[in-house]
């Protein structure tokens, strides 16, 4: 075993206090936010700049040792789970806004900047970084970026890809490379490539986002149904109106209760589902917009809609909905958060189908979704005491992701695939997409350390490493 | 809520007596970590809260032996509680980790006997004190008239005293003009809305006892009668901390009697980390007490709060200046109170409010921390210099005791000017129309309406 | 309707036409195991974007498959074959209130040639580009393989994005067979001022003033005077016209408009030289279809600055520039090849090169100029690398559209990778970027 070498020359490339190698401090890093994986790295390290992460990739890259990037490992599907005995790089200390240009409309950031930091240092230029995962408190720009994170404002400003310009990424061979952010006439988008392969294709080191104007005015309203059915035909209807709003999200009533119970906002626990509606741009034509929405709401049976009279109740509305699925917290000892997306006029079936399911798996499920996207976000309950309620809420996670398959969707919208999903890959692509996906990762990984096992499903490495722990 | 974990009997696994649901509330969403200071400042898992709750659930298991390095990320937390604030579980982060910590120092002290001189000398047996702090503080205060510290200090003389005495003589604040004694009785200016008990502590009476003039004609101003009972002491913060449990105690009940609770409407603090701990008088320890320590935790209030609930008196006087205001960590995650502050001083007439960034970091103060972890307190002192500097303000305010001397002393290493207040000075000087930048004699010991001493009741 | 009518290219040996994708990917199989070059074929209204391939192969036209597989307008999705021609998509969507919200050079050519091409008009600013709506893409590789990437949905993290690869290269990875796209309701107005100023730097303060406001154009391009009069039909005029659009509803692009005249008001701009362009939708489509020969991509604020080190390249030829994109586009206009050429590389590769930001791309060389792919298309070191390893994995007998786009032909029988620039391998190199790392140094 060539591990002990290893980590003296990782030791003597960055310097001791930034290698991790005691079982006790590599416990930490088991996993990620997704927690039915565990396993335990090799050693943990901390570079501090690009050259740095290159000659740890170099390292790695010799003794053919799997290397995982991981930020503040808010994954929701295992893409930092150290399978393979791999070694955890850690960007958390690549941590510099290092320019914000107006002008340019980008933004050159460290890949270990949190997205909140960037949205505070945005603050009162006039200017945003559109993509706001929920975890956007506390999860990176090169974790946003490795997972193509999307957010509830996607349905109008798009995921992470529509936002990268360039970036810089250490390479499998330890090379570092830049891409963009000046687009070539006719040069092939590399950078847009490179988002959303969960570190499959580089480890990021700097990204350019693009900063996007601030909505002149919001409105944000919250519609409150008795019946899920109701809800959903509302969003089909906006958007059979040619409206697109900013956001539109659907929380059910088994998460408006946990919500209730964390920051009671005041939702009534009768309601079945709650609809946030939010639109935003040039007051002229929020009024039509917003006498539209009011009057949609209400044909399709919205028993009450409250108007956001104020920013402070805005922003009440949103904390809302991204500590909701934290919130779950209160309801389960475990739980996990499932990502499918289905064509948005096939909500009304996906959400019917999670009901079943949960019912013929007996476990229970609240459901959060980025409706306005067909983006369901089903958050199956279960005990991790008991190894038979894991199994069955295991089994209805699957269930439903294959129902997003037949529904012509896909099994991740913003979560990605990690080690979570990757036996699904195979049921949503046919052998040749997957081969010309494996085929694009050699390119950029061409000893295939860089986070394998996740992502695509047809490597040796890491076999049977998706199973839960025992 | 109630835990049930025993302070005074510490067994070689700290975490006996955490509560198994407590632990297992943490999802490891890990949306607390960016709140982390240590975190923020080192990107490890361990140094964030959400590895720390992991390091204690095995160590409760029995998976992890409580190694050195272990410890190491443990003693590290400055216990801010940022990330209870961060977190959408709930999970009662300062639940788990104080008295994992208390058990672990304890333990620690019985088992191994491992005499600290500092923490048994210095924190323990002096700065709890107000009456030895202030004899200790005497002949520090003298040089520091006749400038002889400031040349001390320049020298870099204070580097042949012990590390971490020498850092707590840094820490100490320009010399204020003696203050005298606060007044038992201060009577309501106005109509008369409320009677409050004023707690005043150890190191806040010593050393700011300018803020607890300034805080009691800012009651004043605002309709209260205000006491300032005889016989408290300190709120045994800093022995909890330290692994003391039962000095803790000690001091709890001293307060307890001290205070009558049927005379007042409420118990008043105006410094975050003396309140955060009144606070809680109800759930550290158990002993037929206990009832009584919950009724008196729960008059406990933030005088922030308190007047804001009360209703402010808007000040008379103008304050033509552009401020900042730090979030002290045990006003703002322990008691959650962020609003209050910034909302009476926004209805200050001129005074203008800059949003400082990363306000809700700990400047690394954290009670005794920045004695015992100087490296990490330096860096976040630093940080939160370098932020409140970019802000561009003439001065920044902090509810905390701990805050204001860290910040004070992070300023003056940058060589930077910026005053240092509570937010109840600068009420205080715009309730009094006096002028801005405010005059250090100002604040000195004077109460509304009456230049001689105070009336005593009793 | 070939390739072959529009200018002297390859000689094709034949030209099939095939109706299904597996037909398409027979085809390619079949010229791979016999090392044939393959040029696909759509409407052939852009043929002459790219370098011109020489050698000789077979044509494959894709005007067969042109179908319209799924529409859902209340999705917002839309799956047609490549050979669908862009009038016929837009007729289809425009029937539901809807649109492609991209500038297209014709609306005679197909989708997949236009995604292909990769090229965008003005409204990329405030729209996005060609890979902002495709949401899936099916194609044939090099070696007939077909294949499918993306998502038929608007969100999916689900697998790489293989198919981003594929927009703008020109089919030289793999052939579009047919495409996945995310639609927009069209706005109900769309509208712009333009404004004629005295210099570049002019435009610059404006453009400057623009970022700082709180509007949000769907366009923010410069024109040279001689270029906007044979656009607009307006009267001629020497200096630079700023032209800022806007979409949405009517309401709205008033109110933008509004703001827009009031802030150059502000800036001193007199009344005189501000007029409100009505069919700012035809505009933008005539600016797209006008035949740029070389494109200069440059950060955005420093386009300005760019120009002026042009110099007299801005007064002698037409130009249009997406100020907000950072895109300068020029025509040199007839020459012969070897005067064109010399004057590409003297007076406009040279001065840019000064400029750390800018790259150039020959979008339209000339028939019988020297410009490798490669040099062509400005590629940097990094993409080179990358690239070169791509196509040795889709396409590895290189031929698919050889010659026209950047590819594996440079690393042809280049030396091999030492092994001290890669870490030590203890079986066969590994085709990937190591080895193309040398073969690009």
């Amino acid at each position: 075993m060539a591990l002990p070498e290893l980590i003296a020359e990782l030791r003597r490339v960055l310097s001791p206090d930034r290698v991790l190698h005691a079982p006790s401090e590599l416990a930490a890093y088991d996993c990620d936010a997704y927690t039915v994986v565990r396993r335990r790295p090799t050693a943990v390290v901390f570079p501090h700049d690009p050259a740095e992460v290159s000659a740890v990739v170099t390292q790695c890259a010799q003794r053919r040792v799997p290397l995982i990037p991981r930020g503040a490992g808010t994954g929701l599907a295992g893409g930092c789970v150290p399978i393979d005995g791999a070694v955890v790089l850690m960007l958390t200390r690549l941590n510099r806004i290092l320019e914000i240009n107006l002008r340019d409309r980008w933004a050159l950031v460290e890949a270990g900047v949190p997205n909140l930091q960037l949205a505070r240092a945005l603050a009162g230029t006039g200017y945003h970084y559109a993509p706001d995962p929920s975890s956007q408190g506390a999860s990176t720009i090169g974790g946003n970026v490795a997972t193509n994170a999307g957010g509830p404002h996607t349905l109008k400003y798009g995921v992470t890809v529509n936002h990268v310009l360039g970036l810089e990424v250490v390479l499998g061979d330890g090379s570092v490379r830049r891409f963009g952010p000046v687009a070539g006439a006719g040069a092939p988008d590399i950078s847009g490539l490179i988002v959303g392969s969960e570190g499959r294709m580089g480890i990021v080191t700097k990204a350019w986002v693009r900063l996007t104007p601030n909505p002149h005015e919001f409105r944000t309203f919250r519609a409150i149904y008795g019946d899920v059915e109701s809800a959903t035909r509302t969003v089909s209807r906006i958007i059979a109106a040619g409206i697109i709003p900013a956001a539109m999200e659907l929380m059910d009533r088994g998460i408006i209760g946990a919500v209730e119970d964390a920051y009671h906002f005041g939702f009534s626990r009768e309601a079945e589902a709650v609809l946030i509606i939010e639109i935003d741009g040039p007051p002229p034509g929020l009024d039509r917009q917003q006498a539209q929405i009011l009057e949609l709401c209400a044909q399709c049976g919205a028993q009450e809609v409250l108007a956001a009279a104020d920013p402070a109740m805005r922003d009440a509305l949103w904390k809302c909905r991204k500590m909701a699925v934290g919130a779950v917290g209160r309801l389960s000892p475990s739980y996990f958060i499932q990502d499918g997306v289905v064509p948005r006029t096939q909500l009304p079936h996906i959400l019917r189908r999670i009901a079943e399911v949960a019912a013929a798996n007996r476990v229970r499920i609240v459901n959060v979704a980025h409706a306005g996207d067909g983006n369901v976000h089903p958050i199956i309950l279960y005990d991790d005491a008991d190894p038979e309620q894991l199994r069955r809420a295991l089994r209805a996670g699957e269930e439903l992701l294959l129902e997003c398959i037949a529904c012509g969707g896909s099994v991740t919208a913003e979560h990605g695939i990690g080690i979570e999903k990757r036996e699904f890959m195979s049921r949503q692509y046919a052998a040749a997409d997957l081969k010309a996906m494996q085929r694009t990762a050699e390119v950029f990984d061409p000893f295939e350390i860089l986070n394998p096992g996740k992502l695509l499903p047809d490597r040796t490495a890491g076999a049977g490493a998706g199973r839960p722990n025992e | 809520m109630c835990f049930d974990h025993d302070y005074e009997s510490p067994s070689p696994n700290p975490a006996a007596g955490i509560a198994r649901e407590t632990l297992r509330r943490c999802i490891h969403c890990g949306l607390c970590t960016s709140s982390c200071p240590t975190f923020t400042e080192l990107g490890d898992e361990n140094d964030g809260p959400r590895g720390r709750i992991q390091l204690m659930r095995q160590v409760a298991e029995g998976s992890l032996p409580l190694t050195g390095r272990v410890r190491e990320h443990l003693e590290l937390c400055l216990d801010c509680r940022a990330c209870e604030t961060a977190c959408p579980s709930g999970v009662e982060y300062g639940r788990i980790v104080e008295p994992f910590r208390t058990a672990m120092l304890a333990a620690d002290r019985r088992w191994e006997q491992r005499f600290d001189w500092f923490r048994e000398l210095i924190l323990l047996r002096l700065f709890p004190y107000p009456e030895r702090l202030r004899v200790m503080l005497g002949p520090v205060r003298m040089s520091q008239r006749w400038g002889l510290f400031d040349i001390v200090r320049r020298l870099g003389l204070l580097k042949l005293l012990p590390e971490r005495l020498a850092r707590m003589t840094e820490l100490l604040p320009d010399p204020a003009p003696g203050t005298p004694r606060l007044p038992r009785f201060s009577p309501a200016v106005g109509r008369k809305r409320a009677r409050v008990a004023l707690f005043v502590g150890c190191v806040a009476d010593v050393m700011f006892r300018h803020v607890h003039w300034a805080t009691i004609r800012v009651l004043q101003h605002n309709g209260c009668d205000v006491f300032v009972p005889r016989g408290q002491g300190c709120c045994g913060a800093i022995h909890l901390h330290c692994g003391d449990a039962l000095g803790a105690r000690r001091l709890a009940d001293q307060n307890l009697v001290a205070f009558e609770l049927d005379r007042y409407d409420a118990i008043v603090v105006n410094h975050g980390g003396c309140g955060a701990m009144l606070r809680e008088y109800g759930v550290h320890w158990r002993d037929g007490l206990q009832p009584h320590r919950k009724k008196f935790a729960a008059k406990v209030v933030d005088v922030h709060e308190f007047i804001e609930q009360l209703g402010m008196t808007l000040p008379a006087g103008r304050i033509d200046a552009a401020v900042t205001y730090h979030d002290s960590c045990h006003l703002a995650h322990a008691q959650r109170v962020t609003a209050a502050p910034r909302q009476m001083l926004a209805r200050v007439p001129g005074l203008k409010m800059i949003d400082l960034p990363e306000s809700l970091l700990c400047c690394g103060s954290a009670g005794t921390y920045n004695l015992v972890q100087p490296e990490m307190a330096d860096r976040l002192g630093r940080r939160k210099v370098e932020n409140i500097l970019r802000t561009g303000a003439s001065a920044v305010l902090a509810a905390n005791a701990g805050c204001m001397l860290q910040i004070a002393a992070e300023l003056r290493k940058a060589g930077a000017q910026l005053p240092v207040l509570h937010p109840m000075e600068l009420l205080d000087l715009a309730y009094r129309e006096l002028p801005w930048p405010p005059d250090s004699r100002a604040t000195a010991g004077r109460t509304n309406g009456n230049t001689s001493p105070p009336r005593l009741i009793r | 309707m070939n390739v072959a009518d529009q200018r002297p290219g390859p000689k094709l040996l034949a030209t099939h036409a095939p109706r299904s994708v597996d037909e398409v990917a027979e085809i390619v199989r079949c010229a791979a195991e016999r090392g044939q070059a393959v040029y696909p074929i759509g409407a052939g209204t852009q043929a002459d974007v790219g370098c011109m391939p020489r050698r000789p192969g077979i044509g494959l036209s894709l005007a067969a498959l042109d179908r319209l597989i799924d529409y859902q307008p209340d999705d917002m999705t839309i799956t047609v074959e490549a050979g669908m021609k862009i009038d016929r998509l837009r007729r289809v969507l425009a029937e539901r209130g809807q649109w492609l919200p991209l500038d297209f050079a014709s609306p005679g050519g197909t989708v997949g040639g236009a995604l292909a091409v990769g090229l965008c008009g003005p409204r990329r600013f405030g729209f996005g580009g060609w890979a902002d709506y495709v949401l899936g893409l099916r194609a044939v590789d090099g070696q007939g393989n077909e294949f499918f990437s993306g998502a038929k949905v608007v969100k999916s993290a689900a697998g790489l994005n293989v198919h981003r690869l594929l927009i703008g290269s020109l089919g030289s990875l793999a052939i579009i067979a047919e495409a996945t796209l995310m639609v927009r309701p069209r706005p109900e107005m769309q509208a712009g001022l333009a404004c004629r100023l005295s210099d570049p730097a002019a435009a610059d303060r404006l453009l400057d003033a623009l970022s700082r406001s709180r509007l949000t154009p769907s366009a923010a391009d410069l024109y040279s005077g001689a270029l906007w009069e044979q656009l607009s039909g307006c009267e001629p005029t020497v200096g630079p016209v700023l032209v800022v659009g806007f979409a949405g509803a009517a309401a709205d692009v008033e109110w933008m408009l509004d703001g827009l005249r009031q802030q150059w008001r502000e800036a001193g701009v007199p009344f005189d030289a501000i007029e409100r362009v009505e069919q700012f939708d035809a505009l933008c489509e005539a600016a797209a279809a006008w035949p740029a020969e070389v494109g200069v991509a440059v950060r955005p604020s420093r386009l300005c600055a760019l120009m002026a080190r042009l110099g007299g390249v801005m007064t002698e030829l037409p130009w249009q520039a997406r100020a907000g994109d950072g895109m300068l586009l020029l025509r040199v206009g007839p020459r012969t090849p070897a005067v064109w050429e010399s004057f590409v590389r003297d007076r406009i590769m040279a001065p840019t090169a000064e400029e750390p930001s800018a790259r150039v791309a020959v979008i339209r060389p000339p028939e019988g100029s020297a410009f490798a792919p490669s040099e062509a298309w400005g590629f940097s070191e990094d993409e080179t690398v990358v690239w070169t390893a791509l196509k040795e994995k889709f396409d590895p007998k290189a031929i698919l559209n050889p010659g026209r786009f950047p590819g594996a032909i440079a690393a042809a029988g280049a030396p091999g990778a030492s092994p001290s620039d890669r870490p030590a391998t203890d079986g066969p190199a590994t085709p990937g970027i190591s080895a193309a790392t040398t073969a690009g140094r």
